[in-house]
């Protein structure tokens, strides 16, 4: 640091800058404690720069400067938190608290009533802090602390065991994970165990950011200009989906001091896997074909208007075009197995058997398969019906029948906006292969149920 | 013996639970139609608003007159979640599956080998002496008297609940009971709960899992409201429900935690000691410290030396064995599950 | 660099129905389990298949969500979790609450297989098959627990076993039809690159962006005004469905050997702290995918670089047909 050759070290005026910004800080402390009480002697008297240091260098022993905080897992948790400054942990591609550099925070456990001490020791002199000079040593803040010079060793040890490391231990309430390092699993050698510990630092740094896009007055501006379509400078943030979790319950301080400054708010960033279709509560009956419902089917619509528009472009006969348009017939054809699978996934098994619906056989086949694994009825009240459909399952043809429907539907569209030179030969092959590869073996042995209907 | 002195409770001693329920489903139809019972529509959550009355304690400044009437004029509106049965079903149905896990008394996580040495020597003596064979008969005396519906016992005039044990779908063994005529304030039980009892024990002792499926029914009458879970909701923020209620998937179906079903189940504890007042509050869910929640108290306080803890260290570290009943409240502790571990 | 594994089959055991697993998969995301957690139900089931004398390895997992419901509230800024009430403390009071997020999820888990057996003998293939379904039915899944679907015989709840030992036509040809049966879902499947490319477009304006910023606008929208077309716009277009992961741990200092550290879950295993390490993540319909590779995770550990994290082969195909995802 260039701080160092600016300052040099051993001079009267440098001794002074630590004496005074000690002073300072002192003084400070007891201008805003015994505020209204000023004339409360005992109390001042604590606040003497000797008396001060004095109770500070026995204090220090119960805080611990840390950036991964075990109790974030669990605030009865009790065991080793760490100091692991950010700069120390290797470069990797992946996200983590080695991401920060040297932008981070110091977090503090322990003891809440002895913090001013971890305050005093952030305290900046010539543009580091005072813990930063305990750990080189430095002899000037040396002097400051006190003219003894043993008195003044046991001071610097003191405060430098503010960033300690002691017996590493863990916890029974601590998050412990087995992990594979090589080889078998079966082999209890081969595993590590890691305990995952909460990076106060990074989280600090992932709370800030997201309490300025919430709260900011910058990215509100942006957020009121963004709401009335009304043009700014700048990029609106806007986290989505996000979740708060509360650490440490109502004593967010138990945690770390951090924590108590987030106010327990974890935030933690969403995950979460899309919701499939929103097409719900989806009804084929009382209809003559699912076409229609497969026009309104995700993606579909919008390929077939690329279908359409490129054949309405009149686009010369080559290879490229033919290409593009398979492309897109394919592409339709891959969406009728999404659509079936998403009508089972949605109707219960046997859905078909009801009165009213109205669908051709091949596509009651195709898009209620499982009706299979039901036990007929009794003849006389659908067993018939059930064996002709079991019949008819296994015959085999019926994939045929359901991609002629779709080719024949797709000419429709096409013919319905003035295009004629569909391929149908072609889709009709896409078509049938997706729903044949998509038939779900039906197992040999079926497992009828016995006591459900 | 000599080795025993140095023996001390594991750091880390974890158990998982044994009897894990799934969430119940709630579902509605009629009494006479049991058999579909799986067709029966699902009871949906509603929300509905309430006018909520002045009744708080007012504070002094809020007294004066002028201000009351203001305060009660500006109603206090509630959004609250309801379930009910529709009018033309009189009966509720409550459907999950209980898994029974093998290996009970068998720590998932222990980091001293000795220790579970003497925990293995220990359980297999509990095994060898009593067996399973009065837990699980517990166990099966609430699923027969139907404990796990909660309030929704309390209306019924009839309340039916055939238990299925499956496997692969099929069903293997079935017993129903008439939960009414089945006590909650004793285990009993006759004929049937100690059948499936019996089932119980084996899946508890062995190495192969039980699953029973349950489904209760109880006739409460068309149109009255019924009682899913009430979710725990810590931060509220102006403006939102001030009750929730539970549902799976969507809010046309409303549901029981599992967890609920679960404290049910547990509630065999009649061995705790007597309370200070001698009132009889008959079994109590089976926790550590004997806790109820509802009632804010734990009935096997470590200055009595009859919570799990001491019961257990005692047992094991000084061979203190405990009555047959501690013996089967520590068994029953380590079925519930949880860590133990003494870490200080 | 990449540990991808060989497999010689695909074991899918489809639409399992886990309920109450982790939806907090780390300090910093919600909403699915890691993929961590799915790694480790791998080895332990391999650790139960082993001791039943099968011939099976493991080799990686995939995952496809089907449905989803996380135990949250609905509506508001932020999401709170549904919490259990937990018993009472010794003296009867309220316990602390240490909030724990849950999700109810429908699973296929896809699992990469390498077996001689299996190749030789049909019957052993269906006897395992079965077998490994008895344990996980048993197992827990992320914290959750595995539930009977309603009607277990459904042909969508068979497992079921592709073989990939044939010639990659025969390979892709399996893979294809597989897919279909996935659907309707979506995957989870690795960005890494989304970073770098981030990374790239923001140092161009800021020389000081980090990857961490890249990784934090990856994780929002980002909406900027367009002067020409005078409207907002956001950047997700043509992005998909792209959302910030837990991919495994990056270790806090030198492993310790087994017993040195006090209460550490046992006394033989070397032990190590260390802190969640984040990535982005693409979910992904199946069908979209052209072959297995593509869907599985694996480990990756180096413990002498201190990683331990899971990886994934996919790279991103051009798809001008995909659904945009649009936002307001």
């Amino acid at each position: 640091m260039s701080e160092t050759t600016d300052h040099p070290t051993g001079t009267a005026a440098r001794r002074d800058r630590f004496r005074q910004a000690i002073a300072d800080f002192i003084d400070a402390r007891r201008t805003a404690k015994l505020k209204g009480r000023e004339d409360d002697t005992a109390a001042a008297a604590k606040y003497e720069y000797e008396t001060w240091l004095a109770s500070a260098a026995r204090r220090v022993g119960q805080i611990q400067a840390v950036t991964h905080v075990l109790k974030a897992s669990h605030p009865d948790a009790r065991g080793s938190s760490l100091y692991i400054p950010p700069t120390d942990l290797p470069t990797r591609d992946e996200i983590g608290s080695h991401s920060l550099g040297s932008d981070f925070t110091d977090d503090v456990v322990g003891n809440a009533a002895a913090l001013d001490v971890f305050k005093f020791l952030k305290v900046e002199v010539d543009g580091r802090a005072l813990l930063d000079w305990v750990k080189q040593d430095d002899p000037d803040l040396k002097h400051a602390l006190h003219a003894d010079a043993n008195t003044a060793d046991e001071r610097m040890q003191a405060f430098g065991n503010l960033v300690r490391s002691g017996a590493p231990s863990s916890h029974a309430l601590a998050k412990q994970v087995y992990w594979l390092i090589d080889g078998r699993p079966d082999d209890n050698r081969n595993f590590h165990l890691l305990q995952p510990l909460f990076s106060s630092a990074l989280a600090h740094r992932v709370h800030a950011d997201i309490q300025a896009a919430r709260f900011g007055e910058e990215n509100k501006a942006l957020r009121q200009a963004k709401k009335s379509d009304k043009p700014h400078d700048g990029i609106y943030r806007d986290y989505r989906q996000l979740a708060v979790r509360k650490l440490g319950g109502s004593n967010t301080q138990n945690v770390s001091q951090l924590n108590a400054e987030r106010r327990g708010t974890n935030y933690l960033f969403a995950s979460l896997p899309p919701t499939w279709s929103r097409m719900r509560a989806i009804t084929l009956l009382e209809l003559e074909s699912s076409t229609r419902q497969f026009f309104s089917f995700e993606g579909v619509r919008d390929l077939l208007r690329r279908l359409v528009q490129l054949l309405q472009s009149d686009p010369k006969r080559t290879m490229e075009t033919r290409q593009k348009r398979e492309a897109i017939e394919q592409a339709l054809g891959a969406r009728l197995p999404l659509f079936a699978a998403t009508i089972r996934d949605q109707l219960s098994a046997g859905w078909t058997r009801d009165p009213t619906c109205e669908l051709p056989l091949c596509e009651q086949l195709w898009l209620d398969p499982d009706r299979l694994t039901l036990n007929k009825r009794p003849a006389g009240e659908g067993g018939e019906a059930d064996h002709a459909f079991e019949q008819a399952y296994h015959w085999g043809d019926w994939p045929d029948d359901v991609a002629g429907i779709f080719a024949n539907w797709l000419n429709e569209q096409l013919r319905r906006v003035g295009v004629t030179s569909v391929g149908d030969m072609e889709y009709r092959h896409w078509a049938r292969q997706a729903i044949v590869d998509a038939a779900w073996p039906i197992p040999m042995q079926r497992r009828a149920p016995e006591d459900r209907s | 013996m000599a080795k025993n002195d140095a023996l001390k409770t594991a750091s880390v001693l974890a158990f998982e639970r044994k009897l894990d329920p799934s969430d119940a489903v709630l579902r509605a139809g009629r009494w006479a139609d049991r058999e579909q019972h799986a067709q029966w529509l699902a009871v949906p959550v509603r929300e509905k608003s309430v006018r909520g009355t002045i009744s708080n304690r007012l504070k002094t400044k809020d007294q004066d007159p002028a201000k009351l009437d203001a305060a009660i004029e500006n109603p206090n509106l509630q959004t609250v979640d309801v379930a009910a049965l529709p009018h033309d079903a009189d009966t509720l149905a409550v459907h999950f599956t209980l898994r029974v896990l093998a290996g009970a008394g068998i720590p998932s996580a222990c980091n001293n080998a000795d220790y579970q040495d003497k925990l293995k020597q220990t359980v297999a003596g509990y095994v060898s002496e009593h067996g399973f064979g009065e837990l699980a008969h517990r166990y099966a005396c609430n699923l027969a008297n139907g404990r796990f519906l909660w309030r929704n016992r309390l209306k019924a005039d009839e309340i039916e609940i055939v238990v299925s044990q499956t496997k692969a779908g099929k069903v293997e063994q079935q017993w129903t009971f008439n939960a009414l005529a089945h006590s909650l304030r004793d285990f009993q039980g006759n004929e049937e709960t100690r059948e499936l009892g019996q089932v119980i024990d084996a899946a508890l002792a062995g190495d192969d899992y039980l699953l029973l499926d349950v489904v209760a029914f109880a006739r409460i009458g068309g149109g009255q409201e019924v009682f899913p879970s009430q979710e725990l909701i810590l931060e509220r923020t102006r403006g939102d429900k001030s009750k929730t209620l539970y549902y799976i998937g969507n809010k046309d179906n409303a549901a029981i935690h599992s967890q609920k079903l679960g404290n049910a189940l547990r509630t065999i504890d009649t061995w705790y000691p007597a309370a200070d007042d001698g009132a009889d509050l008959g079994p109590i869910a089976v926790e550590p410290y004997g806790s109820v929640t509802t009632q804010g108290a734990a009935y096997r306080q470590p200055k009595e030396k009859k919570d799990f803890y001491n019961l257990l260290d005692r047992w094991l570290l000084k061979d203190e064995t405990p009555s047959a009943a501690n013996q089967h409240f520590v068994m029953a502790t380590l079925i519930r599950g949880g860590v133990f571990g003494d870490a200080g | 660099m990449s540990d991808a594994p060989n497999f010689t089959h695909l074991l899918v055991l489809p639409r399992l129905n886990v309920q109450n697993a982790n939806a907090i998969s780390s300090p910093l995301t919600h909403g699915f389990p890691s993929i961590t957690a799915f790694i480790g139900l791998m080895w332990a089931l391999e650790r139960k298949t082993r001791a039943a004398g099968l011939d099976v390895a493991f080799q990686g997992i995939g995952v496809v969500c089907h449905r989803h419901q996380e135990q949250t509230t609905e509506g508001g800024y932020t999401k709170a979790f549904h919490l259990t009430r937990n018993p009472a403390a010794k003296d009867g009071s309220t316990a602390a609450i240490v909030e724990e997020g849950r999700i109810h999820i429908e699973v296929s888990l896809i699992l990469a297989v390498t077996s001689d057996r299996w190749q030789r003998d049909a019957k052993a293939q269906q006897d395992d098959t079965e077998t490994i379904q008895q344990f996980i039915a048993a197992m827990r899944i992320a914290g959750g627990s595995v539930m009977p679907p309603d009607s277990p015989w459904l042909p969508r709840y068979q497992p079921q076993v592709v073989d990939l030992t044939g010639n990659e036509a025969d390979r892709l040809d399996a893979f294809r039809k597989l897919r279909l049966r996935l659907v309707p879902g979506f995957t989870l499947v690795s960005r890494d690159d989304l970073i770098t490319q981030r990374h790239d477009a923001l140092a161009a304006e800021d020389a000081n962006a980090t990857r961490l910023d890249a990784w934090l606008s990856l994780s929002r929208i980002n909406w900027r005004y367009n002067d020409d077309e005078h409207k907002w716009q956001h950047d997700r277009r043509g992005l998909g469905w792209v959302v910030p992961i837990p991919v495994g741990y990056g270790a806090l200092g030198d492993v310790h050997p087994g017993g040195d550290v006090v209460n550490a879950r046992d006394p033989d295993t070397p032990f190590r702290f260390a802190e969640s390490l984040y990535s982005m993540g693409q979910w992904i319909s199946p069908h979209r995918l052209e072959q297995a590779e593509q869907l599985i995770w694996y480990a990756q550990t180096r413990p002498d670089d201190g990683l331990y994290r899971c990886c994934n082969d996919y790279r991103p195909i051009d798809d001008p047909f995909e659904a945009l995802y649009d936002f307001d």
